[in-house]
């Protein structure tokens, strides 16, 4: 249900909220405001692992798990309205949690900036595992002739980060040594790869799938990757008297999972 | 033309849904899922690994199909979605049409992905799959294909916005080569910069991303071609951060030479940074890439302009110019090219003392 910005319904209108979203509706619903923290949870086990995180593309009240308008990096990337137009993009997410930090206008304005530059450099077409990246969380991808930057690939978690590092929130330290990651939780965190990379050639050439290393996971692990769920983590510590704590730094790879 | 069984027609069906109507979670899953089941109908009970696309035909409630099975035949065809509502068990729901592009499909794995890509008789969605399996077995040859294609006359328009694609993910790796795609680049773009047609913006911005990754930094001014007022397709993001992506590397020697391309970044910077006009988003952006593109120039208005979004009011505009001028900064002192007291470099370190 979306409704105009001006229109709250019966919807409660938190300041700062982080909410996981329980089928049932046994929670009052709330508005959630554009560019607000989406997640979604696995299909599998453990039940409240973070698999995907994207951002709200429109304000919406939220009370129980819905399909929701995103901006992400699926694969394929959607930072706009082309992209989210493109014949294979996949501009909605289900919306397991969600979390605004009562972002302000001079943040806005910066998201809308930084979605603008990203979108002019996607295109139709673009093999969906080459506009992807597991670590570092974003990668330039340059013209190998000059060195010239051209776009960035992103892992799901990286566009939210850098998108909020935009408006000048740090979400996580990226520079910290980030908890270790064995192979099962890669895989839950990254069912696709898991899915293609036993695959025929051909089946990976379509997908833009070369190997493990391509997509900065190269070995046999652990390996210090970014976890969509360290995001949430770190947006329930935003309150109304500390809207922008510092940099989280997550603990453990168990903050995969979030459950509130 | 084959009709599959019911339960196979359902499969297909179900997976359609899950990727047009969202229960998906993402594009691959999907693909995969109804690549295996298209498989089915032409095999029976037999599941060989397929991969491609499936895309919804305009104006019709069909899906066109086009892929490759893991022989690395091409395989295209229709998907008829019929009756949904129909309740006789006999009644076919979905149709699959592998069509006449099967036989060719065998001749194109006979010949080869060079030959086929080749052959302008073909379909070209046979031909454009050729063409990508080339590019991966023979990069360095499906790129003088590219260029060669791409400088012929009155291709067919989605051959041309297929090899203007692929000429972004391709190397160009002799300078000849690489001077030949960017004045066949440059040529596309601004002739395609006046169609009305929406669906050819991404074949431009493609065009001219390229051709600004791949131009020598002496020919940037032909960048102001898409900096003025002609056309309907906005180019002017792009060719703005092409200036900038030629010059973050090093600076020019003479800035003077590129003075038609500064004093455009300079109209658009103020243009865009005018309180009456500036807006977030696209504006916004094509205003820090002009501002960027004058300080990478070494221009002296640079520092005007920066007054002018410190005037804005936007922390944040001024945040992001002073991020991005830290790492232009920073790459050209990495930069043996780039001598300490260039004048572009002194400017960018006057402006940082500044913003900081």
């Amino acid at each position: 249900m979306t409704t105009s910005p001006h229109n709250y319904g019966n919807a409660v209108n938190s300041s700062v909220v982080t909410r996981v979203l329980r089928a049932g509706k046994t929670q009052p619903a709330c508005r959630f405001r554009r560019y607000s923290v989406i997640g979604m949870y696995t299909d599998s086990d453990p039940e409240d692992f973070v698999r995907h995180v994207a951002i709200l593309r429109e304000d919406i009240d939220l009370q129980e798990p819905t399909e929701v308008g995103v901006y992400h990096m699926g694969p394929p990337l959607v930072a706009g309205e082309k992209s989210a137009a493109e014949r294979f993009a996949k501009p909605t997410c289900r919306a397991d949690i969600a979390s605004d930090v009562a972002l302000d206008t001079e943040e806005r304005e910066a998201i809308d900036d930084w979605l603008a530059q990203v979108e002019k450099q996607n295109r139709d077409g673009v093999k969906p595992f080459q506009q992807y990246v597991v670590h570092p969380h974003f990668k330039w991808v340059r013209s190998p002739e000059t060195g010239r930057r051209i776009r960035c690939r992103f892992s799901c978690a990286g566009f939210v980060i850098e998108c909020y590092r935009a408006a000048d929130i740090l979400l996580l330290d990226t520079d910290a040594e980030l908890p270790e990651v064995d192979e099962r939780t890669l895989r839950a965190a990254y069912p696709d790869l898991a899915r293609l990379e036993n695959r025929e050639p051909p089946i990976k050439d379509r997908f833009g799938f070369k190997n493990r290393e391509d997509l900065g996971i190269a070995g046999n692990g652990p390996w210090r990757v970014i976890l969509a769920g360290y995001l949430f983590h770190s947006l329930k510590r935003a309150t109304a008297d500390n809207k922008r704590p510092e940099a989280y730094v997550p603990k453990s790879a168990t903050e995969g999972c979030f459950s509130g | 033309m084959t009709t599959p069984s019911r339960r196979a027609l359902e499969q297909v069906l179900r997976d359609l849904q899950r990727i047009y109507h969202g229960s998906f979670t993402n594009l691959v899953q999907g693909q995969l899922q109804l690549a295996e089941s298209v498989w089915n109908f032409k095999q029976g009970a037999t599941v060989i690994h397929t991969y491609g696309q499936a895309y919804p035909d305009e104006g019709e409630d069909d899906y066109s199909w086009s892929g490759l099975d893991s022989a690395g035949r091409q395989m295209l065809g229709k998907i008829k979605y019929a009756d949904s509502q129909a309740t006789d068990e006999t009644a076919p729901e979905l149709v699959v049409d592998p069509g006449p592009s099967a036989t060719e499909a065998d001749a194109a794995r006979s010949k080869g992905c060079a030959e086929t890509a080749a052959d302008s008789c073909a379909e070209i969605e046979i031909r454009v799959a050729a063409l990508r399996q080339w590019m991966i077995e023979d990069p360095g040859a499906a790129s003088e294909f590219i260029a060669n294609e791409l400088s012929k006359e009155d291709l067919a328009e989605a051959w041309r916005n297929a090899l203007v694609f692929a000429a972004e993910d391709v190397p160009f790796a002799t300078q000849q080569s690489q001077d030949r795609i960017c004045d066949t680049l440059r040529a596309i773009a601004l002739d395609l910069r006046s169609s009305l047609r929406p669906e050819v913006e991404q074949v431009v911005w493609s065009a001219l991303r390229r051709f600004g990754s791949l131009v020598n930094a002496e020919s940037a001014n032909q960048l102001v071609d898409f900096l003025t007022p002609s056309g309907y397709v906005d180019t002017r993001l792009v060719a703005l951060r092409s200036a900038v992506g030629i010059f973050e590397h090093c600076p020019p020697d003479d800035s003077y030479a590129f003075a038609a391309l500064a004093d455009r970044a300079y109209d658009f910077a103020k243009k865009s940074l005018d309180p009456d006009v500036f807006t977030s988003g696209e504006v916004s952006a094509i205003a820090s890439e002009a501002v960027l593109a004058l300080c990478v120039l070494g221009d002296s208005r640079a520092v005007e302009c920066i007054d002018q979004t410190k005037r804005l009011g936007r922390r944040w505009m001024v945040r992001k110019l002073r991020e991005r001028l830290e790492v232009v900064r920073s790459t050209w002192a990495g930069e043996s090219n780039c001598r300490e007291d260039h004048p572009a470099r002194l400017q960018v370190a006057r402006i940082l003392a500044d913003l900081i």
